[in-house]
């Protein structure tokens, strides 16, 4: 109890270094003032002070820690334009309920999802991406296709063979015993394309971090998948945006041939929501009243192999939002309110290690900004001491 | 449950993975265990929740048909289905959950084919 108090404290400290770049007390020595500093700019420190006090938290008390775990907590670095870093965190929170229903090879999912999303800095000026959104959806989603040919027991058998010859081989570091593995796996495992068609009514509850703009967001949900599953089919060739990355492959010896990943083509959604605003006092400004108001988004996102360099895989991430009111006032628009885009992209390897880019500006975001990150990334769900 | 060679199941997972784009092929068996749902092809963290959730259903739809299909698995009593895609789907849709986690909800809701 002695140390899990111990831990608490020295996390909450660190929670409270945003002071280092704010308004620090008087009495403070330089040398203090230094350790906040360092604190606040250093995310990975306070993350690995919380995976550990969540390492004892974990023994403590488990329906605690699973939902901090479940809340997937993040320390982090903002930093906007020519402000200085800002310590603060991200949160992200799923749960959801789900029945299936499958005739031949199609699929009818409904489900019911509580969704908690946002990012939160220690000191609200440095927040490039001021936006908090909770939310609970219904969806109900078709999907087609996807299927697998039926094997016989001694196909089976062959197949088990050709797994483990994978990973005998993967073990060897021999690609040639690799190929031969996946080659003759690949002719147990027969998929058809598949299609996903879902249909979703939710209700969002949107702020920014200090809940002086709110707005509550009914609306509709339409969201657009493909999967070029089936081997040598030509939709593949339709992943446009996995060309250059395909190309960035081949050329460095990560895939042996020019090949179009079927798995990464991308996925959309479009979205239609009414609007009924909170607080928000820019809206409030440029036309004097918090009306109701419709809007139009879209989201379109990517993720695809870049390239394995020194066993690492290094992943390309992107995603494009955009919103538009529909029927905006001249005030609306002149004010640079009616529509938001946003853009973010990093590369990532699953040792941590990421860089980023976001331009754009969400609802509720100021104005646009360009923002860059580079670091580490590190889950405290994880600690295993 | 663990991660385990000697298991089928986790060999079978690891192999459907790699499969499916989800993992680079060269990957060995004991680095795919600990290998969070993030650190797969279908979750973008860069992504919004619905744009995830709907790539998780996706994704497990297929595995339910590669495990049922190409490996003649069968369900755990009290399982179908239903309740396969959606165990599946809860454990794709975390970001942090690992594969290892992914094998212990395919192993207490499929039973290996011959």
């Amino acid at each position: 109890m002695k140390r899990m108090t111990r831990y608490t404290l020295i996390l909450l400290c660190m929670m409270s270094a945003h002071c280092a770049f704010a308004q620090l007390p008087a009495d403070l020595s330089d040398l203090e003032k230094s350790g906040l500093q360092t604190l606040a700019q250093n995310p990975d420190l306070v993350n690995d002070a919380a995976a550990k006090a969540l390492a004892v938290i974990k023994q403590k008390n488990p329906p605690v820690y699973n939902f901090i775990r479940d809340l997937n907590v993040k320390f982090k670095t903002f930093q906007a334009n020519n402000l200085p870093p800002g310590l603060g965190f991200s949160y992200q929170y799923n749960n959801s309920w789900t029945n299936n229903t499958k005739t031949g090879d199609h699929i009818f999912s409904q489900s019911f999802n509580l969704n908690f999303d946002g990012n939160v800095a220690f000191k609200k000026v440095y927040n490039p991406v001021n936006f908090l959104e909770s939310k609970f959806v219904y969806s109900g989603v078709f999907i087609w296709g996807g299927s697998a040919k039926k094997n016989t027991p001694a196909e089976i058998i062959q197949l088990h063979k050709a797994d483990n010859a994978l990973f005998d081989a993967n073990d060897a570091k021999n690609a040639a015993e690799r190929a031969k593995a996946l080659d003759e796996g690949a002719k147990f495992v027969t998929l058809s394309n598949q299609y996903f068609a879902g249909l979703s009514g939710n209700v969002a509850y949107e702020s920014n971090q200090d809940f002086s703009k709110t707005q509550f967001v009914p609306g509709l949900l339409l969201n657009l998948g493909i999967k070029p599953w089936k081997k040598d089919g030509a939709l593949r060739w339709f992943n446009l945006p996995d060309y250059p990355f395909a190309l960035l492959r081949w050329l460095s010896g990560t895939d042996a041939n020019f090949e179009l990943s079927r798995a990464s083509f991308p996925s959309a959604l479009m979205g239609l929501d009414y609007v009924l605003p909170g607080q928000d006092s820019l809206r409030k400004a440029a036309t004097g009243a918090l009306d109701p108001f419709t809007r139009v988004r879209f989201e379109g996102a990517f993720k695809t192999k870049a390239a394995v360099v020194l066993d690492q895989v290094i992943w390309f991430s992107a995603d494009y939002r955009w919103y538009h009111q529909l029927a905006a006032s001249q005030a609306l628009i002149n004010a640079h309110i009616d529509h938001f885009n946003y853009f973010t992209c990093n590369l990532s390897s699953s040792n941590g290690f990421f860089v980023s880019y976001s331009y754009g500006q969400l609802p509720f975001d100021k104005q646009k900004d360009s923002v860059y990150g580079l670091g580490f990334k590190y889950d405290f769900g994880n600690w295993n001491k | 449950m663990a991660w385990e060679r000697t298991s089928v199941m986790c060999v079978t997972l690891g192999a459907t993975l790699i499969r499916l784009d989800q993992i680079d092929a060269a990957t060995t068996f004991a680095a795919i265990g600990p290998m969070k749902m993030q650190d797969l092809q279908f979750y973008n963290t860069a992504a919004s929740s619905d744009i995830n959730a709907a790539s998780a259903l996706q994704l497990a739809t297929t595995i339910d048909n590669i495990l049922t299909n190409s490996y003649g698995d069968t369900y755990q009593a009290g399982y179908d289905t239903n309740k396969a895609i959606a165990a599946v789907t809860a454990v794709m849709s975390a970001a942090d959950k690992t594969v290892e986690n992914l094998s212990d909800t395919i192993v207490s809701t499929y039973v290996p084919g011959p």
